[in-house]
């Protein structure tokens, strides 16, 4: 039997996901913003976007790396995130003369980074110059991940490491090596540990749901633009019921 | 649209797994837990793949002949999955790669990591002078000054019974909380992109 | 025809490519096989081509490659005979921007057209970005020219001139190119179609294609190299010949090697007055036509070079390929719809962005840095281990009374013997110490009371961890005896999620167990509620917020979850505490918290956790004072720094024109 609180909890949960997807498909087709116009200016995107037009002139390579969401846990989302970022920034460099590395901390993370791969490389339609190598699993536990993916950043002919996934506060390995090699590390993550770690060790860090916002900031298109907007909308939703409760509570309206 | 099956699947799942959640009814938890099941098996599944990806990594880097590191990676990797299988886990030998190999090496990097932000955090004003950047190494400073005691005087007493509980738990747990809903929205739009057949990382 | 001296034996000027030796009569063209000099021809021609081939045929394809894309050799090994559309060229990209379009469901992809239209604008902008510059090390066996074609495309170079001069014409074949193609078709074959269009339209009918303009010898890639080569095939496409200037720029290689280029030694030559150089004279467009003209009228006469005083030896362009009058309107103000204009934004973004210099670069100095962490490292290894050589720089034990740590004491109190408890091993290897330290206190006394305790990980390396921590508790615990080993728990936050509900469902062995749900330890266990206590060990707060979340519901009012969790996740972690629902019934915080449950109790600290107190104390003070003093230190600087620095544009100015 259903309790009706444990009813009501899940309709409500339930109805806020679908309002959500709602507003996600009507903003789709009424508005899609645009980095620079309808999106707030973010210092780290407009520098990593530079960094990957200068890599791919340079002839230097990309690194990009997705941490080590489990893919059955909430965090991997921000994993899915970077690697909306890697398919853009890999279409945009797969005619560069070093092919874009993604590394990963998970096995699934590892197959959805090859798949990723060769999705980009397949858009810019260089499908040949894609290899299954360019997507690598650097270590399963968190340091021993940390430990390979910090090997990759600080490589010579890496100019531009992207850190976006789920991370703990092994990240500053990882951006610490990077930076040691003069190559640019912007990085962000959902935990929020490994997000005051990179404010401190990264050139340039992505804070609180920034990561999130990486695909419409690089135009990865889709709903990228529009799920920002949305987010918008249901944040300025959540100050206020925030507020109003907290006001409810202080006059006694709520027990 | 490219891979429809592979899309269509991952869509039908993750609306039966959603609604499941959040509607207890006894048709919808039922399968959402067949699911569920077939999920923990496959992250474990995907640890055996993580295995292999890492292997051929460095397998192509042997071939290449400049990886000596990568040789006793793949040698190390697969004699303790093989010691493994074959002793089971928290066995005798496997206690051992884990005392004397796994949990040192570890401990060791975290020491590192210590020293990293250190470092990173003397660089941060250098880097980006500002007010943000004060605030940022002033609370650090606080909060370890608030968690130690200090040879001779102890524990500073305002410090550490009232600055620091109250910069922990007030100023940085809102801040915190303020990060986690941006992080949950993040996480649902990044969800529903998924579920709406937008995102699709598992399509190539 | 350029009057230049040429060998005896040339067929061709090589100069103005002129034939120099008169085809007789009967001297029937013979075939030859040109296959190898289709490389030479010009890209336009290449494309007009391709178009009427294609058009002969069928309707391009999203994607189709053609002739025109023109990459073989591009790539090593096969790839260039893919027939993938070349990436170099943004309007392959345009194609590629088209099927990450496809991305989205069809449903969705229906509902905004426009919205697409601005994603392959801005796909555009990105892809042209990077091929702008030059890779200095090419290790791709890829023709210069082939970059520097890609550098600035056909459509770009178009949309350049009018983003650049806003009075400027956009001529039709150009408006058409780009206003009538609607968002999903082929923007590959808009610009070479326009321009065919542009050439059918002055024609007369019938005559397309009949005027072939004169080859230009010099090999593909130096003329490709010439940074006008699109402003020369805009002017081929309106003008519908080559002028002269044009033709003189394109044979660079003999330039190079050493010979004077016609231009050269027409330059070298002195001009008596009066006579304008010939790349003048083309310029005149009322002289051309009026020259168009009479030879409509009779035979054309040669005037120079060795055929001069022949008739009719060349054919002339006809009267039928060019139109008399006024060479193409050029006049009229530029109309743009909304989404030229926004295009041609884009472009005159992406070219400011890319000449535009990045901010001084605060990258930090490589042998700096050695030293520095070097440094820090030693001072820290220092401060960690002094205290065992100087007693006097043992940090004292703290005397704080945590409330939480008093409600953990309290939940442990209530566990009765030998009652069930779930002990989640949940951290990582790397932070054992902490959690050892902080969590053994309290398995010591659930061990003491005999509970059934039931250990569990979410961590690959759990069921090391498991017996690694009971190890470490004391050699007298044994697994199977004291406590069960159940491993690892895979899933996340699903394999959680089911665990506390069925646990039975997942786990139908764990190693050395053949019936683990009858032993001592299971038998009385349906689901998570059954036991009487959860403790989570953990460093992670996405750990223990997914106990919270997902366990936690499950447990019920009589089962507690009690927390031991590093300092790091104090603040995330606490509310659950603190909050009037107390989610989370108790936390032993750290090494702190353990120190404080341990004081609780009364019992005495033991001399190992004496020093691992006094060592943390030690390297965080010397942390906190080597970030302080370094700190202040680097923070003048950088401020110096910054004062100091060249005006380049900063960070923010970046931002504000990206705005």
């Amino acid at each position: 039997m259903i309790s009706l609180t444990t009813g009501l909890t899940g309709v409500l949960g339930l109805a806020f996901v679908v309002l959500f997807a709602l507003l996600l498909v009507v903003l789709r087709v009424v508005k899609e913003p645009r980095p620079g116009r309808d999106l707030r200016p973010l210092r780290a995107f407009t520098h990593l976007r530079h960094a990957v037009n200068l890599t791919v002139e340079s002839g230097k390579r990309l690194h990009i790396s997705v941490g080590r969401g489990e893919i059955t846990h909430p965090r991997v989302a921000s994993a899915f995130a970077g690697l909306s970022a890697a398919h853009k920034m890999v279409e945009l460099s797969a005619a560069s003369d070093r092919a874009a590395i993604v590394t990963a901390g998970t096995g699934p993370l590892g197959i959805l980074a090859r798949s990723t791969l060769h999705s980009a490389y397949h858009t810019a339609g260089h499908t040949g110059r894609y290899k299954a190598i360019y997507g690598q699993v650097s270590g399963l536990t968190p340091f021993s991940y940390a430990a390979g993916a910090a090997f990759t950043a600080g490589a010579d002919d890496v100019a531009v490491n992207f850190l976006a996934g789920s991370f703990g506060p092994e990240v500053a390995l990882i951006a610490e090596n990077g930076e040691r090699h003069q190559a640019l590390t912007v990085g962000g993550s959902e935990n929020i540990a490994a997000q005051a770690v990179l404010y401190a060790a990264a050139e340039e860090s992505l804070i609180g749901e920034e990561v999130f916002a990486s695909g419409a900031y690089l135009q990865a298109g889709g709903l990228h633009g529009t799920s920002l907007l949305t987010q918008d909308i249901f944040r300025w939703l959540l100050v206020v019921v925030i507020l109003g409760g907290a006001l409810a509570k202080l006059v006694g309206v709520l027990p | 649209m490219k891979a429809p099956v592979a899309t269509a699947v991952a869509m039908a799942v993750g609306i039966v797994v959603l609604v499941g959640y959040f509607i207890p009814l006894s048709i919808f938890t039922g399968l959402r837990m067949l699911l569920l099941q077939w999920a923990i098996i496959l992250a474990g599944a995907a640890l055996f793949v993580g295995m292999v990806n890492l292997s051929q990594h460095h397998w192509a880097r042997i071939r290449a002949r400049r990886g000596v590191g990568s040789a006793w990676l793949v040698f190390s990797l697969w004699a303790t999955f093989f010691i493994t299988f074959y002793f089971a886990p928290a066995s005798l030998p496997t206690r051992w790669l884990f005392d004397a190999i796994l949990l040192p090496a570890s401990v060791a990097l975290l020491g590192v990591l210590a020293v990293s932000l250190t470092v990173a955090a003397v660089r941060l004003p250098r880097r980006r002078p500002g007010l943000f950047t004060i605030l940022f190494l002033t609370t650090t400073v606080l909060i370890l000054l608030g968690s130690i005691g200090i040879p001779g005087v102890g524990s500073l007493p305002f410090v550490s019974n009232l600055l620091r509980p109250w910069l922990a738990q007030v100023p940085a747990a809102a801040g915190a909380r303020g990060i986690l809903l941006g992080v949950a929205l993040g996480t649902v739009a990044t969800g529903l992109r998924i579920l709406l057949g937008s995102d699709r990382p598992y399509s190539e | 025809m350029c009057g230049k001296p040429n060998p005896a034996d040339a067929e061709v000027c090589r100069y103005c490519h002129a034939r120099l030796k008169p085809i007789q009569p009967g001297d029937l063209p013979q075939p030859k096989p040109t296959g190898a000099l289709e490389a030479m021809l010009p890209p336009w021609i290449r494309e007009l081509r391709a178009e009427s081939e294609m058009e002969e045929e069928t309707l391009p394809l999203p994607g189709e490659k053609t002739e025109a894309d023109g990459s073989e050799g591009a790539f090593p090994e096969g790839e260039s005979a893919s027939p993938e559309p070349d990436a170099d060229d943004p309007l392959a990209a345009l194609w590629a921007e088209e099927e990450e379009d496809e991305d989205l469901p069809d449903w969705l992809k229906s509902l905004g057209t426009e919205e697409e239209a601005s994603a392959v604008a801005a796909l555009a902008e990105e892809q042209a970005a990077p091929s702008a510059g030059e890779p200095p090390e090419a290790a791709e066996p890829k023709g210069a020219a082939e970059e520097e074609e890609s550098a600035l495309p056909d459509w770009l170079a178009g949309e350049q001139s009018a983003a650049e001069a806003e009075e400027a014409v956009l001529p039709d074949w150009l408006a058409e190119g780009v206003v009538a193609e609607p968002a999903g078709e082929p923007a590959e074959a808009a610009a070479p179609k326009g321009a065919a269009e542009e050439e059918e339209n002055a024609l007369p009918d019938g005559s397309v294609g009949a005027y072939q303009p004169p080859l230009v010898e010099a090999p593909s890639e130096s003329l490709s190299a010439s940074p006008f080569v699109e402003s020369e095939e805009l002017a081929e496409a309106l003008l519908g010949e080559t002028p002269d200037w044009l033709q003189m720029l394109a044979p660079e290689e003999e330039s190079a090697s050493g010979e004077k280029s016609p231009a050269e030694e027409e330059v070298a030559q002195p001009l008596t007055e009066g006579e304008l150089p010939s790349w003048l004279e083309a310029l005149r467009p009322v002289a051309a036509a009026t020259s168009v003209l009479a030879t409509d009228e009779e035979e054309p006469v040669e005037t120079q070079g060795p055929l001069a005083g022949l008739r009719g030896v060349i054919a002339p362009p006809t009267l039928t390929t060019l139109r008399p009058g006024k060479v193409g309107v050029l006049g009229g103000k530029l109309k743009l719809s909304d989404e030229e204009e926004r295009q041609a934004r884009i472009l005159q973004d992406l070219i400011a962005e890319s000449s535009r210099p990045l901010p001084p670069s605060s990258l930090p100095d490589k042998k700096e840095q050695k030293v520095l962490r070097w440094s820090v490292g030693l001072l820290m290894l220092l401060a960690a281990f002094l205290p065992f050589f100087l007693p006097f720089l043992r940090a004292p034990l703290p005397r704080r009374v945590l409330p939480a740590a008093i409600a953990a004491q309290r939940l442990i109190d209530d566990v009765p013997q030998g009652a069930p408890v779930l002990v989640a091993v949940d951290y990582s290897p790397a932070f054992s110490a902490e959690m050892e330290a902080a969590a053994a206190p309290l398995v010591t006394d659930l061990l003491a009371k005999h509970a059934r305790i039931v250990a569990v990980s979410t961590q690959p390396t759990g069921p090391d961890l498991i017996s690694h921590f009971f190890a470490a508790l004391g050699s007298d615990y044994r697994e199977s005896e004291h406590y069960l080993n159940l491993g690892y728990l895979s899933g996340g936050t699903a394999g959680l999620y089911a665990f506390a509900r069925h646990p039975r469902l997942v786990f139908g062995y764990a190693a050395g167990h053949d019936r683990i749900w009858n032993t001592s330890f299971l038998s009385t266990i349906h689901t998570a509620a059954d036991f009487s206590l959860v403790l989570v060990i953990t460093e992670d707060p996405e750990t223990a917020r997914a106990w919270v979340e997902q366990v936690r519901p499950a447990l019920g009012e009589h089962t507690p979850l009690l927390m031991v969790i590093s300092t790091q996740a104090e603040p995330l972690v606490e509310p659950y505490y603190e909050t009037a629902s107390q989610q989370v019934g108790g936390i032993v915080t750290g090494i702190v918290g353990g120190l404080a449950y341990e004081a609780i109790r009364g019992r005495p600290l033991t001399a190992a956790a004496q020093a691992q107190w006094g060592a943390y104390s030690n390297i965080a003070l010397m942390g906190l004072m080597i970030i302080a003093g370094a700190g202040l230190v680097n923070l003048v600087l950088g401020w110096r720094e910054r004062r100091n620095a060249p005006t380049l544009p900063q960070d923010e100015d970046l931002d504000d024109e990206e705005a």
